[in-house]
């Protein structure tokens, strides 16, 4: 075991309690601390996460990730030239991305140098690895190059802001103040950018110095301290403005004598330190700025001697084994190349420069060298693994990889895990980024890319996803990232869960229409049972009703095969067939809810007895053809024989009596000769006694039995009268045609009344759509219909102020996957299409 | 380095379990009752949403069935009952839908088949048997009948606890094409054994036996887990038992597994619970001593425990 392990985080526990765990999304780990028994302390519930993403992070990592996607989807051979300039790309827009938050303080936040050194380590394997150090002109040449890293990750490599060689801060100072060369920080800073190379900068704080102002050369009365300090000055100014730089290809120098080759470079050099240690031992030249300003002529001296390479200025100069080492190579060894060169002056510097004691980025940064020196690329992702998170581990293989010795390295497939390292790094990112709403989208993407685990890891994934009835996106979102990415069985699963949700928060219109998408007839037709069972039962209330002229659409692009559905389909298709009358409309629905019954089975068509019971008799003559006639009284005629013997036996009885009279009927007026009675009750009465029966069996039936409201109790109030009269007289069969009366004129206002209601929907539809859709998602659909009528983008200028930072940061995460859609379909050529 | 967020249960609890997408959790607390807490989007925070009484049982383990059979919890008592609770749509509410008794002895585990298996509920008594459940529905089932049985002795009709012992701890392997459904059962006195379902006898048979006792210290299983197997070539399981956790990577055949030792973890104290991590590339083992310990294996395959998360009264 390497070292100890790290206490992630302590969570409240009762003594003597065990920790009860679960592991969540990702990098996220749940406990519960059970009591032993006599424990009367109280329990808690508590999630740790770690390895999450930062505002900052989670912006690089949306940024980069197209970057990513575009490099995986080109898969070039690591040998080719188009894969070195692809990689070249890659690495300087990923350092644009790191970079692009800078600092925006005056001094860099923790997380803002965490950042900042990333990008410079980043750098730093992008100049090895792609841009390998002296190849472009340099011949090989390192000393610029790794000075030219060093500037442009200033901040990093010192620090902080206020500890770069020019801090913006200080020379905003030096320029308002009237000796800014008396300022303390002055002559180090001077000699510290010589040092790093910062020749620009040298020149412009030696400009700032105040004898170019007291000297003037033409005054009656000439400041002989002015004329000694700024010949001085004068010598060291124009000594740094042919400070010999090696000419680059896309690389432009400020200050410097640009020269074509190292052999011109170091030819020039050896005049150029020649002058400098002349005007070092100019002892007139010393001795005319002393006698004005000894300061002067000492931070002068001390800038000459840097610039001549001498060890001791160069070490007092630097503030760091990183320093150091840039200002020997520019000083001291400006031919050195790598490896053998570098690594030894590495070295040396580390140890000159107190790296064992240095903070803990350039200890890292020195390991990270001698693994750059020696194209090292697991000795890199090993230093790396230690110091920067999971993004940066998972992006770094790719630059890596663009060097044939790291993609040798990386790629090899570990045998323990079945997959290479570049994946290990990966799902490892993907395991930070999947705990959080925002980014798990993000590590889907990712996931898409590892070769050996990214399928099922997606699987994993997706399936684990919280889902929420009242929010439709993350199933949405998922069930599309599933689809796209070939794991139908996945998707379906969403559909499911997400189906099976709605139907659990009572949403059951969202719930059919989920589980129609996952063709889950199983589920569809519990979702539908009491609504069917309600149907069937002839005990359809107002609300019911409502909800089932609600769920017509849905219920008319379920799936085939659900019991239930195809029962309430009976139940819309006989109640058109009523309310069109006989016009050919309501024949068409006759037929066709005569057709649906044939369909179901046995027990099922049984249960519509009651409905059927209850609409034949209201039908138009001629409603109904002559093979619906048929079919109709062979199924009423057998269903008698299979009622259950109850107390609502001799009811339905009656009630099949009379619906077989109306049949029966129907089919004389058509020429149809009714099949022969089945044996038992229906068998002992004749066709003479029928319409007796059939009066009779309504005419025994109180008005209430027909569960009428109690409003159209009341406008049938009078033919109620009439039947009790009728009855009391004995005229059963007055009182039955009264009772029929009765009802048709109560079936005609539910009817009208339901009209009513769908046209008031239909017209709010049309006036104001929120509203209707408001009220949809609030009686049965959920999310669902209210998700058609507005975007996710649109909802977010919407949001009303009392929506918290969460919920404004789940829309903008959304916003943003509006990009990474765009970006997705590049995916196509991944990893999964290739395998 | 870590964000933390914790929630005073109100009670001192004694069972727990989380749904799958970890948006629920059911707690049985030392009060008698059964408390349904609910965690609003991707907050630290959970709420209580629901709590009822437990009908006199003493609950020692908990389990939610897969989303797709609706909200449904499974709990065993110490007096050999299962109980079931489910939540009927709308505002119905929870209740108690079915308390299935088929021993006399303790149930020690309860684990929901893999939602592929269908609505299909797995115990683990002291009585040595581990019995099998299914519903009759696929949504909110109330009726639970069962469906089959089988004896870590070895036999499906032994009637008392013999060799194998009490069956302490299950886990289910994740389905696949081509694999009949498996799971690893641990046992008291017999190690961990892995068993599957052959369709065509309709039974459960053993497949393999993951060591001896003495790979064990004679202790019994505490906890078993058999890892997601991702794209990994071989499977991996689990098994904790006194301060040791053994982990077995299977290889061949359901019907011919192949069992190799893979890595032995050593706790400073005894291991009670472990779980596999969404990937199956961390284990965190849960300790008597009240900590957390997380292995992962470094890209040589060496198991590390890197890191830890503790208990303490008062932390927040």
């Amino acid at each position: 075991m390497d070292g100890e392990p790290v206490e992630l985080a302590a969570v409240p526990a009762s003594a003597g309690s065990r920790l009860f765990v679960s592991w969540g999304l990702g990098n996220e780990l749940h406990t519960v601390d059970l009591a032993p028994s006599s424990a009367r302390e109280d329990s808690s519930a508590s999630v740790v996460q770690w390895g999450q993403l930062s505002a900052g992070q989670r912006r690089v990592a949306f940024d980069s990730l197209g970057m990513y996607q575009q490099l995986q989807a080109a898969g070039h051979d690591p040998r080719g030239t188009e894969a070195w300039a692809a990689a070249r790309r890659y690495a300087a827009a990923v350092s644009a991305i790191l970079a692009a938050d800078g600092v925006r303080g005056a001094e860099a936040t923790a997380e803002e140098l965490v950042t900042l050194q990333e990008r410079a380590l980043w750098d730093l394997l992008a100049l090895f690895w792609v841009e390998r150090p002296g190849a472009a002109g340099g011949q090989g040449l390192v000393a610029q190059d790794l000075a030219r890293w060093v500037r442009s990750n200033a901040v990093a490599v010192s620090g902080g802001v206020s500890a770069q060689p020019l801090p913006p801060a200080l020379l905003a100072a030096l320029r308002e103040a009237p000796l800014p060369e008396s300022a303390a920080a002055y002559w180090p800073a001077v000699s510290r950018l010589a040092a790093l190379g910062w020749i620009d900068d040298a020149l412009e704080l030696l400009g700032l110095h105040s004898a170019w102002l007291r000297y003037d050369g033409g005054a009656a009365v000439v400041d002989e301290a002015a004329r000694g300090a700024v010949g001085a000055l004068e010598a060291a100014t124009l000594l740094l403005r042919r400070f010999p730089v090696l000419r680059q290809p896309g690389v432009s120098y400020s200050a410097g004598r640009e020269l074509a080759t190292p052999s011109e470079l170091l030819a020039y050099r050896r005049t150029w330190q020649a002058q400098a240690a002349a005007l070092l031992s100019d002892a007139q030249l010393w001795r005319g700025c002393e006698a004005g300003d000894k300061a002067t002529a000492e931070g002068l001296r001390q800038l000459l001697r840097v610039l001549g390479g001498d060890d001791a200025a160069l070490a007092s100069a630097t503030r760091s084994w990183l320093e150091l080492l840039v200002a020997q190579l520019l000083h001291v060894y400006p031919s050195a190349q790598q490896p053998a060169e570098l690594a030894q002056l590495a070295q040396r510097a580390y140890d000159a420069g107190g790296g064992a004691s240095a903070p803990e980025f350039l200890q890292a940064a020195s390991a990270l060298l001698e693994a750059a020196v020696e194209l090292d690329a697991q000795a890199a992702m090993r230093v790396c693994s230690a110091l920067c998170s999971e993004w940066f581990m998972a992006h770094v293989p790719l630059l890596l990889m663009a060097h044939p010795s790291g993609a040798g390295v990386l790629a090899q497939e570990l045998r323990h895990a079945g997959g290479s390292q570049v994946e290990f790094y990966t799902l490892e990112y993907a395991a930070a980024l999947a705990p959080h709403g925002p980014t798990w989208p993000l590590a889907a993407a990712y996931l898409a890319w590892c070769p050996a685990h990214g399928q099922a890891a997606l699987d994993a994934l997706l399936r684990r996803l919280p889902l929420d009835a009242a929010d439709a996106w993350p199933a949405r979102k998922a069930a599309e990232l599933a689809a796209f990415q070939g794991l139908t069985r996945v998707a379906e699963d969403i559909h499911r869960c997400q189906g099976v949700l709605c139907w659990q928060a009572g949403m059951v219109g969202a719930a059919l229409s989920w589980l129609t998408r996952c063709d889950d007839v199983g589920r569809i037709d519990l979702a539908l049972r009491p609504l069917a069972d309600a149907v069937s039962a002839g005990r359809l209330d107002s609300t019911d009703a409502v909800a089932l002229a609600a769920l017509q659409p849905v219920l008319e692009t379920l799936p085939a095969g659900s019991a239930n559905a195809a029962l309430l389909a009976v139940h819309r298709l006989l109640e058109q067939g009523q309310a069109a009358g006989s016009g050919s409309g309501g024949a068409g629905s006759m037929h066709a809810a005569v057709a649906a019954l044939a369909q179901l089975p046995d027990a099922m068509r049984d249960s519509c007895l009651p409905l059927v019971c209850g609409a034949l008799p209201a039908m138009p003559p001629g409603a109904l053809s002559e093979a619906d006639v048929r079919y109709l009284l062979q199924w009423l005629l057998g269903a008698e024989g299979r009622l259950p013997v109850d107390r609502k036996r001799q009811a339905t009885a009656a009630s099949i009596q009379a619906s077989l009279l109306q049949t029966a009927g129907s089919g004389k007026r058509r020429g149809v000769k009714p099949p022969a009675p089945t044996a038992g009750w229906a068998a002992s009465i004749t066709r003479k006694e029928r319409p007796e029966a059939a009066a009779a069996a309504n005419a025994n039936k109180p008005l209430s039995a027909w569960r009428l409201p109690r409003q159209a109790c009341c406008s049938a109030g009078a033919q109620e009268a009439r039947r009790r009269r009728a009855l009391s007289r004995g005229d059963r069969a007055l009182a039955a045609v009264l009772n029929r009366q009765a009802c048709a004129e109560v079936r005609k206002h539910k009817r009208q009344q339901r009209r009513a209601r769908t046209q008031r929907l239909l017209e709010m539809r049309k006036t104001d759509p929120a509203r209707f859709a408001q009220e949809l998602r609030a009686k049965l659909f959920g999310g669902m219909l209210a998700d058609r009528f507005t975007d996710y983008t649109e909802k977010a200028d919407l949001l009303p102020d009392s929506i918290d930072d969460e919920q404004i940061a789940q829309v903008a995460a959304r916003r943003h996957f509006a990009r990474y859609d765009a970006i997705a379909p590049m995916a196509s050529k991944s990893a999964f299409f290739r395998v | 380095m870590a964000a933390l967020g914790s929630t005073p249960l109100d009670a001192s609890a004694v069972a727990a379990a989380y749904n799958m997408a970890h948006t629920r959790l059911a707690v049985f607390d030392a009060g008698g009752r059964l408390g349904i807490w609910q965690r609003e989007g991707g907050a630290k925070s959970w709420a209580l949403s629901t709590s009822l009484a437990a009908e006199g049982l003493r609950i020692t383990c908990l389990a939610w069935a897969p989303t797709q059979f609706g909200s449904v919890v499974a709990g065993g008592a110490s007096d050999g009952s299962l109980a079931v609770w489910t939540e009927a749509p709308g505002a119905a509410g929870w209740r108690l839908a079915a308390v299935l008794k088929e021993s006399s002895l303790a149930v020690q585990d309860v684990a929901f088949a893999p939602p592929d298996l269908g609505p299909l509920l797995a115990a683990a008594y002291a009585d040595g048997f581990v019995r099998l459940f299914e519903a009759s529905e696929l949504l909110v089932a109330a009726s639970w009948e069962l469906q089959n049985q089988f004896h870590v002795a070895g036999s499906s009709s032994s009637s008392s606890s013999s060799s194998g012992g009490a069956a302490t701890a299950l886990s289910w392997r994740q389905p696949a094409p081509g694999l009949p459904p498996l799971l690893v059962a641990g046992t008291a006195q017999a190690g961990a054994q892995i068993w599957f379902y052959q369709q065509q006898l309709m039974r459960w048979q053993l497949a393999a036996t993951l060591g001896s006792p003495q790979d064990y210290g004679s202790k019994p299983v505490a906890d078993v887990a058999w890892a997601p197997t991702l794209g990994r070539p071989s499977d991996i399981v689990a098994v904790a038992a006194g301060p040791t956790v053994l982990l077995w990577k299977l290889t061949g055949a359901a019907d011919s597994l192949q069992v190799e030792q893979l890595a032995r973890l050593q706790h400073t104290a005894g291991v009670w619970q472990i779980e596999w991590n969404m990937l199956g590339s961390w284990l965190a083992a849960s300790t008597d001593g009240g900590e957390v310990c997380m292995w992962r294996p470094d890209l040589s395959g060496e198991w590390l425990l890197l890191n830890r998360i503790t208990g303490k009264p008062g932390a927040a």
